[in-house]
């Protein structure tokens, strides 16, 4: 394995749950999921070669993850047929939280509000859910730490509403 | 949610979950099988550039030596040049933006990120202004200058027919290219330059 292969697999195994779980909170729908998280990892890849160090590896991975499900978009992809099977055999086609579980229904909803709430909004409330310091999610974002804290308090009520309504 | 605890406790359900379900490759091959796709899938990407630029030079340098055999007079010349310094200028700006595009700063702070892919995406879009404009007026007086040179013999009122035809037909061509482009970009990136811009002014 090369180095970049080696970094990518290191990538891949410590923060392939990371990813797709703020995938999830940013779509919800399980092929579309599947679709971001294709697109996060092969941006992440791509990027590696520009990775200098200059951040934590984890900070540069949310930052691609989060950059990329901005940038998201099916119908601007030009090699759509060709990328759509990279990771299929690694992802399958169960679904991302076994009904069976008694806590999946709450778990449910709370990715269904968190798809309610504005498309920025959902990746700061995902990383926050990550459990970083706000002042990770604010070199992520490019925001002050202090702006991180008054977004956050307005996303969980509005989060605790949309939760409210569920009941 | 009525509480930080109630939050503590989302939290630590949506972070177990997500591990719990999701299970990472085993086996060392399945992620030298990831790679190696991955590998593969960034050669195919060179490599349809590659073809593009190595299209481009084709055309060009076979279209060169046969016009110019055809009828070697300075219209013939001056007609070529024009046609292929309009293309050169349009594809390598188009080329130049395509790459560009596929190294899109996704490592930088969001912020960033944000206006480095406005500014490009604004970049792709003004392919259609005046480097657009240059072809097809490059393209008209280029292939107008050659009709010109391989008629000479021709009746007046025939020439002109042809010039005419010509010219409809380039334009007809540049127009529906310049339509179908911008039904693209209107239908694919306005939407994403609007998103990009919504959370740039959200942030």
């Amino acid at each position: 394995m090369t180095k970049k292969e080696e970094l990518f697999a290191s990538i891949y195994k410590d923060y392939r749950d990371k990813i797709y779980r703020i995938c999830y909170g940013y779509i919800y729908q399980k092929d579309d999921v599947d679709d971001l998280f294709q697109e996060v990892m092969t941006n992440v890849w791509n990027s590696l070669d520009s990775f200098r160090g200059e951040s934590q590896i984890g900070t540069w991975v949310y930052r691609v993850a989060v950059n990329s499900a901005i940038f998201y978009n099916r119908k601007f992809k030009n090699y759509q047929s060709a990328k759509s099977n990279l990771f299929k055999e690694q992802l399958g086609d169960e679904p991302i939280y076994d009904t069976t579980d008694p806590n999946s229904d709450r778990l449910n909803s709370l990715a269904k509000a968190i798809s309610q709430l504005e498309k920025q909004d959902r990746l700061i409330i995902s990383l926050v859910l990550e459990g970083l310091p706000y002042e990770e999610i604010a070199e992520i974002v490019g925001i002050t730490a202090n702006y991180v804290g008054v977004k956050v308090s307005r996303i969980k009520n509005q989060l605790k509403n949309l939760l409210k309504d569920e009941q | 949610m009525n509480n930080s605890n109630d939050f503590a406790e989302l939290q630590a359900l949506w972070v177990s979950k997500g591990a719990t379900t999701v299970s990472t490759p085993q086996k060392p091959e399945a992620m030298s099988s990831i790679t190696d796709r991955l590998r593969k899938f960034q050669s195919f990407q060179d490599k349809i550039n590659r073809i593009k630029l190595i299209a481009l030079i084709l055309i060009i340098t076979t279209t060169m030596p046969t016009a110019l055999m055809a009828s070697n007079t300075l219209y013939t010349i001056a007609g070529l040049a024009l046609i292929v310094a309009g293309t050169a200028i349009f594809f390598g700006y188009y080329l130049r933006n395509q790459f560009k595009m596929s190294k899109l700063p996704f490592g930088k702070p969001t912020n960033e990120f944000i206006e480095a892919a406005l500014a490009l995406l604004t970049k792709q879009n003004a392919i259609f202004k005046s480097p657009f404009v240059l072809f097809s007026v490059a393209l008209g007086i280029g292939a107008n200058l050659l009709v010109w040179s391989m008629l000479e013999n021709e009746v007046m009122l025939e020439r002109i027919q042809i010039h005419l035809f010509i010219s409809g037909m380039i334009a007809a061509s540049t127009t529906i290219g310049y339509l179908i482009r911008l039904w693209r970009i209107r239908n694919e990136v306005y939407p994403i330059m609007d998103e990009l811009v919504k959370i740039k002014e959200s942030l």
